[in-house]
């Protein structure tokens, strides 16, 4: 059975467009960063093909498939253009 | 060491964090806002960095350069915030006893930068709406 989880997501560049906001605290059952992403799809009309997209947690690269604990910090990264 | 500043980079200054008597090579990458892209006039740009994992990558980036280089050290910065035409977005500063360590270190960590770090940037045109871009496919790919 899976667990509410209190997660911390982080918005940058277009998702903080997106969603309005930098930040936001939220509970949530996804037991992985890809069933997080398809909820944020949904809520806030992300694409909803994820290729292309990576994952950060508490500050550290993980895959998609990574298990989501209870405090973690979140944060999808988009393609990135840096240089 | 590589920092993510908020201020314009002092190139001449960082170059002085380069002072080495072993030292016979210094090769400097620095990557300037320039005034088009496919084909559009920009007029500024914007980078956004998620700073603490970018700081933690970077660092990573320059100890793979270390090992995979013989080279003796690295000095980078990559900007944030709000940049003009001809502003450094970011520079690269590499020594080396000799030169070809230093030419392919630097070009080591400026493509890897530019792959791996969590930085956006938005392009602001002159005549259009501004767009998020990606240098995944290439410069000036629309993600949006």
């Amino acid at each position: 059975m899976k667990k509410l989880k209190e997660l911390n997501v982080h918005y940058y560049a277009v998702l903080r467009e997106m969603t309005g906001k930098s930040e936001e605290d939220i509970e949530s059952f996804a037991a992985t960063p890809g069933e997080l992403y398809k909820d944020l799809a949904g809520k806030y009309g992300f694409p909803l093909n994820s290729r292309g997209i990576r994952v950060s947690i508490n500050e550290e690269f993980q895959s998609m498939d990574a298990t989501l604990c209870s405090g973690d910090c979140v944060v999808f990264i988009t393609p990135v253009a840096g240089g | 060491m590589f920092s993510i500043s908020n201020v314009p980079i002092d190139a001449d200054l960082l170059s002085k964090q380069l002072i080495n008597s072993s030292a016979g090579a210094f090769v400097c990458f620095e990557g300037r806002v320039r005034n088009h892209n496919e084909g559009s006039e920009v007029a500024s740009l914007e980078y956004e960095v998620y700073e603490g994992l970018a700081a933690k990558e970077a660092w990573r980036i320059v100890e793979e350069a270390k090992e995979k280089f013989d080279i003796l050290d690295v000095v980078g910065v990559h900007r944030q915030g709000h940049l003009e035409i001809g502003d450094i977005a970011v520079w690269i500063g590499v020594i080396a006893s000799h030169r070809g360590p230093a030419f392919s270190a630097c070009r080591y960590i400026i493509d890897e930068i530019k792959h791996r770090l969590p930085v956006w940037k938005k392009e602001h045109y002159k005549d259009k709406a501004p767009r998020w871009v990606s240098c995944h496919e290439g410069e000036g790919h629309e993600i949006r």
